[in-house]
């Protein structure tokens, strides 16, 4: 790298081209207005072409610009409107522009290259942009968040309510099991960090193991990924890259899709200042309630209600043994109501030669828990300078601070995860209470009152210190030298790059008076993460555009890329504090450190040809990647994608335009760090020696990154004058050799290698249909519809990988994907799909074995009568799909005169979840619907759709005791798989631009008044709070698994903008 | 223009030949094998310290499958009753809980102990005392694994010795010829032992507890040595295997700790601790409070010694107490355990309470009712539980045998394997509460889904393992 820095210094050393002379100038005034009705088009941007004058117009579209003294010609541009040239002659002073309305953005650039874009209306993939309006349309814990039901071809989920996001985007479906199967997020030409690192919740909570160091963290920790760091306001237009022909640009780390934000930055113009400020509140919502108790007795025959404690403390509260009513701890625990708000100020502007833009952000969200929010602080600067003509840097810089406390949720199993924890406690002791010896009220149930995984999360969350702190400085910056600029050439160089820097440092302190300490033995325990991550990334781009026809063109460009991430993770814990210590240093210690690290090179060449008065465009080009995380660091994998489109434009008012639009490409997923290392490992550590062993997972020398490879084809076509635009795209990606980590032969001694084998298939239809139904002075609405569909087949699995379960799940008794070959259904050879749930279900074997049938949900309370010579066993099978049958979205923005109204909608039709939270309530016997009858015999669990029929059921029977038995400790996973589909409004906004006398009176521009929401009305059948949430965090697959998450939360924002 | 390109190419070129080596970093995050072959000794020292350390990892949980299979517990993990039917109904199944016990994890071992003694007998950093050192507590501890392995399948079999590609689909071979196999590797680290001077160059981190440290490392692990083939010794003789019952009582003869009257806690135990890094006591009151007594052990039993020692039932151990009965998957237990009370009480890998009860069946009877009733008198107490205080046949001999080995040796892994091998697994399985959720008694632990699979692909060389799909069915008892 010390080699790129010395190559932009002797570049950056020969910046001193020649400031041209000012030449004679004179003032042209004008008016800029809307081609259709008439209207005035504030804010537009007029400069002159090849000159130094720029203007903006007025509220009124009026505007005066100093310009050159000849015949010139002006650029006149606007958000929303086609960009226009006028001629303006030598003696002429005042001209009338009209902006023709671009709702569809066709004039947006896309990214075809490094350093290369095209405009949408070419485009020869399907592209998803999102703009600035959109996303800060109501505020979002996380970009993610600001994009679910607005990109085409991706599922955007939120792990849970948690503050502070924690999602997963995943567009045209999983192309990875074992690998990466994040999109690549690209800032500003910096491809940013969005890992997600525990900051050690689970030496705490016990969800996974914790007597070892490794068990400090654990990846149900409601986990995080680092795109929370970004601030929504800071994003000019967010661009996803689907298709393999587009993606393939980032080689071998592009499967996933790519994901190209760039920031805002300052326009020629007067200084701008912007002011905005939201207050807002929020509301855990969809709660799961309780059941009732009426009597002491029925809390004391609960499984786990029965404690020497709980009947005694529960008879010394309720001598006469009736319950006069049973507390809703969520109700009462997930009630924080203390306001919202964010401030966000941005400072922008400039000159023909030096731009630049300042954007402040602070925003503290509440989480509805005790104690828990989550706290932005940005600061981001950008520059864009012009040295002469042909020379041009541009630079950004930002600083963010990330500060979570997003108190404990997830898996548990200390009785610290409150919905959890409440599943097992029914409602008859306030736990919200202080006992006469000052501490608060012991939770006396589960087997409460010794030392076992009892706990009040009331006292939890006042006492118990969890923080993540993050810390992220990031900067990008390029060069731009121009060398050859003629009518017909145009050739230029562009040295760019960036770094991102995190530190999270996650702090978690359980002093030793909460009622869980001392369950594994020590009394009072404190763990600190520290996270250091380092990404950079530089590339040389060389471009030559070459225009050898009027409306055709050619672009041809190449250079080389080179980037490095590394992470170093260390956890420090302590158990078995001294008194009042608070530090690692003062308990049992127990320690973890780990580095991750790569480096990639990558050397490409791209070409892209318009021609025919720019109706067929063709880009094709190659990348070659090599990297440390490949087998053989020294071969080049080569990527290479073609694409092309051709338009059929101007044939008439009714049918405008048609686009027909298709490419092929080629991209990788390089393996995961130390795939490719032979290594031993660190045994256990006996009688104070550290040890050697085998390990688990054996390396693999010659392994290789992931090979994708897609064909896909559109059209786009533009309908009644430009009012209706039809988008269609057909996809069809095959992934092969999948990283595995396959498991050997038990016997054999190690548990798993790691290859590259197997294919997957995705096959998906996108549609969009935008509509300006209305457009008219004084009203304007634009209105999107999307829908998508992805299906995922594993094709073939070499024949040396037997089938296995998808890591991070809870078995065969609650579902979880198999990776499996063709298996046989009904008699039939199919092609699995990575989505099916497998878990268990009553089977009947015929006497040799062969399994005859499966058994309705039941089976196991009442058994069927089985044939000579059957037998019933349960066992692994199909018992559901986490793939929703589709996903539609409807965006609206409505403006009606100065009120503006915009919402999104979001329909996810199936897809299956494994509810485990309801197992929890069931189990602990607290769920609302647990003393429900189960009507004449039928049992219906998942919606409408399917019913059993029993004839007799033993009798009593309540809802809950016939699913949790039914369940019968795992034989049947169908009890808690429900369907997951959803009907909901993302985020609903009303906005009221004051007149501008009004905003005067504040000394302001503009002024508005926003009322905002985000997530206020869901509409599904689901028992839990969210389908869409997941215990393990932003996983490939197994992302159906809601176990007791932080509870969903809608907001509502009162917001204020105002522009000076 | 062309100039243009040809600077591009250079810079693109330079650039990248000046990053070329850059790709080449190493991972720091485990150890690796380059840097065990730098120091051999140093090598063979730690993979020794692993074998023992993961040995002693899967002692808990071997103890508690074990139990579980042999009645002695419920492993009652709320939110999860398969902890109970995976060992008292399922057994069966490929996929349940107690699928593949004392298996996977064995194996691992036995790996872990295949490339020690690889390198140890390769290497020429050692001396020839050094290796008879290192190869004997190898070949000990892989019999060891190996005892594990079979005493959980003996129906099914094993897989007898590794090769060097752990892909490999090697033949399950039958319980005598694996016990055989366990014999004479025993013998073989005995000779090693035998010329391995008076001290390791590496630390053996078992406990030596009472008269079973002997005077120097050696000696006291060649003791233990001779213990562990005492228990296979008298396995084969309870199994019909000729001479078994003989050489256990001659491998007695050598374990200079050996009484048939005192010391019973005398022997060889794991330890556990709190430090940094270590582990703990897996299946201790303190760190496991699902594991619950099964009322086989604790009824009618309440005035014996070793039940007053073992048996949480809120009255006698103080250190001890059981809040309430738990119920799981519809069967109920009133008492944990309190056999190892903390998280760092070390668990018995043999001692010689059980020397004691392996000389009383090895006599049989009449000439070892003697030692059978001293075992019960100084364990038991005055009030010890009995079948027949005085056995008149060696059917009643063996009926007082069953009873005092389950309770004197409670929790260390032996009552499944102690009724099975007299043909007594039905009365394992007759606790009424059990019987009416349709629990049986499984014979074997089946082998894991992944085995099955494995060898299912590779066409079954040698026939399709017990258990698995196609194969035949685990004898069970009703």
């Amino acid at each position: 790298m010390g080699r790129h820095v010395v190559w932009a210094a002797a570049l950056a050393a020969v910046v001193l081209a020649p400031v041209p002379a000012l030449a004679q100038t004179r003032e042209v005034t004008g008016r800029v207005t809307r081609a259709v009705g008439g209207a005035p088009v504030p804010e537009a941007s007029i400069s002159e072409v090849g000159g130094r004058g720029v203007a903006r117009t007025n509220p009124d579209g009026r505007f005066t610009i100093t310009v050159g003294a000849g015949d010139v010609r002006l650029q006149v541009r606007a958000i929303g409107y086609r960009r226009a040239e006028v001629a303006v002659a030598g003696g002429q002073s005042d001209i009338a522009i009209t902006l023709q309305e671009d709702p569809f953005k066709l004039e947006e650039v896309v990214t075809t290259g490094q350093a290369t874009t095209l405009e949408k209306r070419a485009a020869t993939t399907a592209v998803a942009s999102v703009s600035s309006e959109e996303i800060v349309r109501a505020p979002s814990q996380a970009v993610e968040q600001a994009l679910q039901g607005k990109v085409l071809g991706a599922t955007i989920s939120m792990n849970s309510g948690s503050p502070g996001g924690g999602g997963q985007v995943q567009i045209r479906g999983v192309t990875s099991i074992l690998g990466n199967g994040q999109p690549l997020f690209v800032v500003d030409g910096v491809i940013i960090d969005n890992s997600q690192i525990s900051s050690g919740s689970n030496t705490v909570q016990g969800a996974a193991g914790r007597t070892a160091a490794t068990g400090i963290g654990s990846s149900q920790d409601a986990l995080v990924n680092r795109l929370a760091d970004l601030n929504p306001n800071e994003i000019e237009s967010v661009e996803v890259l689907k298709s393999a022909a587009a993606t393939a640009i980032y080689g071998s780390r592009a499967t996933n899709g790519v994901v190209v934000i760039r920031t805002k930055r300052g326009s020629q113009g007067a200084p701008r200042f912007n002011l905005s400020g939201r207050v807002g509140t929020q509301d855990a919502y969809r709660l799961l309630g309780t059941r009732q108790f009426e009597t002491v007795q029925e809390i004391i025959d609960l499984p786990y209600g029965n404690g020497a404690d709980g009947a005694a403390v529960l008879n010394q509260l309720y001598p006469s043994g009736n319950i006069p009513f049973t507390r809703d701890y969520l109700q009462e625990f997930y009630d924080n109501r203390t306001p919202a708000f964010e401030v966000n100020a941005n400072y922008g502007g400039g000159t023909a030669s030096t731009q630049w833009f300042v954007t402040a952000t602070q925003r503290r969200e509440q989480g509805t828990a005790p104690n828990t929010g989550a706290s932005l602080s940005t600061l981001r600067l950008n520059v864009d300078q012009a040295f002469g003509s042909a020379w041009r840097f541009s630079a950004g810089a930002n600083i963010t601070r990330n500060l979570l406390n997003r108190g404990l949720s997830n898996n548990d199993n200390t009785c610290t995860s409150p919905v959890y924890c409440f599943a097992y406690t029914p409602g008859a002791v306030n736990l919200d209470s202080i006992a006469p010896n000052g501490l608060y009220v012991r939770n006396p149930f589960n087997n409460g009152g010794v030392i076992t995984a009892s706990s009040n999360p009331f006292e939890t969350f006042e006492y118990l210190e969890y923080s993540e702190d993050v810390l992220r400085p990031n900067v990008n910056g390029s060069l731009d030298y121009t060398a050859v600029q003629t009518a017909k050439h145009r050739v230029s160089f562009r040295l760019s790059g960036g770094l991102d820097n995190v530190n999270q440092y996650g702090n978690i302190f359980s002093p030793s008076f909460l009622q869980y300490e001392g369950n594994d033995g020590f009394f009072g325990r404190v763990a600190k993460t520290n996270v250091n991550t380092l990404n950079y990334n530089g590339q040389l781009v060389g471009t030559w555009g070459y225009a050898f026809q009027p409306g055709a063109n050619l672009t041809l460009s190449g250079g080389a890329a080179y980037e490095q991430q590394r992470t170093e993770l260390v956890r420090t814990r302590a158990r078995g504090l001294l008194p009042g210590a608070e530090i690692t240093s003062q308990g049992t210690q127990d320690q973890f450190n780990q580095i991750t690290e790569f480096r990639d090179q990558a050397l490409f060449a791209n070409a892209q040809l318009q021609f025919w008065q720019e109706r067929i465009t063709l880009a094709g080009g190659v990348r070659a990647d090599r990297s440390s995380a490949n087998g053989d660091r020294d071969k080049f994998y080569v990527f290479p994608r073609v694409s092309g489109s051709v338009r059929f434009p101007n044939l008439g008012s009714t049918l405008s335009e048609i686009k027909l639009r298709g490419g092929w490409g080629n991209t990788g997923n390089r393996p995961n760090y130390g795939n490719r290392d032979i290594l031993l490992a660190a045994g256990p550590i006996i009688g104070g020696s550290p040890s050697l062993t085998i390990p688990g997972a054996l390396g693999n020398p010659t392994i290789k990154p992931e090979n994708l490879q897609e064909i896909e084809a559109g059209t786009d076509i533009l309908f009644a004058n430009g009012r209706v635009q039809f988008e269609g795209t057909v996809y069809d990606r095959t992934i092969t050799d999948l990283l595995l980590q396959p498991a050997t032969i038990p016997s054999g001694g190690i548990t798993n290698i790691v290859v590259n084998g197997g294919k997957l298939r995705n096959r998906g239809v996108e549609l969009g249909l935008n509509i300006v139904p209305v457009a008219t002075n004084a009203v304007t609405w634009n209105s999107r519809f999307m829908w998508q569909r992805n299906v995922q087949t594993i094709d073939s699995l070499d024949p040396t990988i037997p089938r296995f379960p998808v890591l991070g799940s809870f078995g065969a008794a609650f579902g979880r994907n198999f990776i499996t070959p063709p298996v046989d259904v009904n008699g039939e050879r199919v092609k699995p799909r990575t989505t099916w749930i497998w878990g268990n279900a009553p089977i009947v074997l015929d006497a040799n074995g062969t399994a005859l049938r499966t058994l309705p949900f039941g089976s196991f309370i009442v058994p069927p009568t089985l044939g000579a010579g059957e037998t019933l066993v349960f066992r692994d099978t199909v018992v559901g799909d986490a793939n929703p049958d589709f996903q539609m979205f409807f965006n609206n923005s409505i403006q009606l005169s100065r009120f503006t109204v915009g919402f999104t909608i979001d329909w996810r039709k199936g897809g299956d979840v494994v509810n485990l939270t309801r197992t929890l309530w069931d189990e602990g016997g607290t769920s609302r619907d647990y003393e429900d009858p189960v009507e004449s015999g039928k049992y219906n669990n998942r919606g409408s759709d399917q019913s059993f029929d029993f004839g007799s059921l033993p009798s009593g029977y309540t809802q809950g005791s016939f699913r949790y038995d039914g369940w019968a400790g795992g034989s049947d996973a169908r009890a808690y798989v429900e369907d997951g589909s959803y009907v909901r409004f993302r985020d609903i906004t009303l906005s009221y631009d004051a007149p501008e006398g009004f905003a005067r009176k504040f000394g302001a521009r503009s002024f508005r008044v926003n009322l905002q929401a985000r997530n206020p009305f869901v509409f599904s059948d689901y028992w839990s709070f969210d389908p869409e949430f997941n215990n393990f965090g932003a996983t490939n697959l197994n992302r159906f698994i809601d176990l007791a998450p932080f509870p969903a939360v809608r907001q509502f924002f009162l917001s204020f903008d105002l522009g000076f | 223009m062309r100039r243009s390109f040809t600077l591009t190419a250079l810079a693109a070129t330079v650039a990248l030949a000046a990053c070329g080596d850059r790709l080449d970093i190493t991972n720091p995050n485990s150890p690796s094998v380059e840097g065990a072959a730098a120091n051999p000794r140093d090598a063979t020292s730690r993979q020794i310290v692993g074998v023992i350390g993961t040995f002693r990892g899967n002692l808990p949980g071997a103890y508690n499958g074990l139990g579980s299979y042999g009645r002695e517990t419920y492993n009652m993990t709320p939110q999860d009753g398969r902890s109970v039917t995976g060992y008292y109904r399922d057994w069966r199944q490929v996929n349940s809980f107690g699928a593949g016990l004392n298996w996977g994890a064995r194996y691992g071992n036995l790996r872990n102990i295949y490339e020690a003694k690889k390198l140890v007998t390769s290497t020429t950093a050692l001396t020839a005392t050094e290796k008879a050192g290192a190869l004997g507590v190898l070949k000990t501890f892989e019999a060891v694994e190996l005892y594990y392995v079979i005493i959980s399948r003996p129906d099914i079999g094993a897989v007898a010795e590794l090769t060097d590609n752990p892909n490999e689909v090697l033949p399950i071979v039958g319980r005598n010829e694996i016990l055989a196999r366990i014999v004479s590797l025993l013998d073989e680290a005995f000779t090693d032992l035998g010329t391995a001077g008076t001290s390791f160059y590496f630390p053996v981190a078992l406990t030596y507890q009472g008269t079973a440290a002997l005077a120097n490392p050696v000696a006291s692990f060649s003791a233990f040595n001779r213990a562990f083939k005492a228990r296979v010794a008298n396995l084969q003789g309870s199994l019909g295997i000729a001479g078994g019952y003989a050489a256990a009582q001659a491998a007695l003869a050598q374990v200079p700790w050996f009484s048939t009257s005192a010391n019973y806690s005398a022997g060889v135990y794991v330890p556990f601790s709190t430090a940094a890094g270590d582990v703990l006591n897996g299946i201790s009151f303190q760190s496991n409070t699902n594991l619950y007594t099964h009322p086989q052990i604790y009824t009618g039993r309440s005035a014996d010694l070793r039940y007053r020692a073992k048996i949480a039932d809120g009255t006698i151990r103080t250190d001890c107490v059981t809040a309430a009965p738990r119920t799981l998957v519809g069967v109920t237990s009133d008492y944990r355990p309190c056999t190892y009370p903390t998280q760092v009480t070390p668990l018995p890998v043999i001692r010689n309470e059980e020397l004691a009860l392996i000389a009383a069946e090895a006599a049989g009877y009449p000439a070892g009712v003697a030692t059978l009733t001293t075992v019960r008198t100084t364990s038991g107490g005055a009030n010890a539980a009995t079948v027949f205080p005085a056995p008149a046949s060696q059917a009643q001999f063996i009926d007082e045998l069953l009873v005092q080995r389950e309770l004197s040796l409670f929790q260390e892994g032996h009552r499944w394997n102690d009724y099975r091998r007299f043909g007594f697994l039905a009365r394992l399985a007759s606790t009424a509460q059990d019987v009416a959720q349709g629990f049986t008694a499984a014979s074997s632990s089946t082998l894991p889904q992944q085995e099955c699979d494995s060898r299912a692909r590779a066409g079954n060389p040698g026939g399709t393992p017990m258990g698995c799909a196609g194969g035949a069915a685990i004898p069970g008892a009703p």
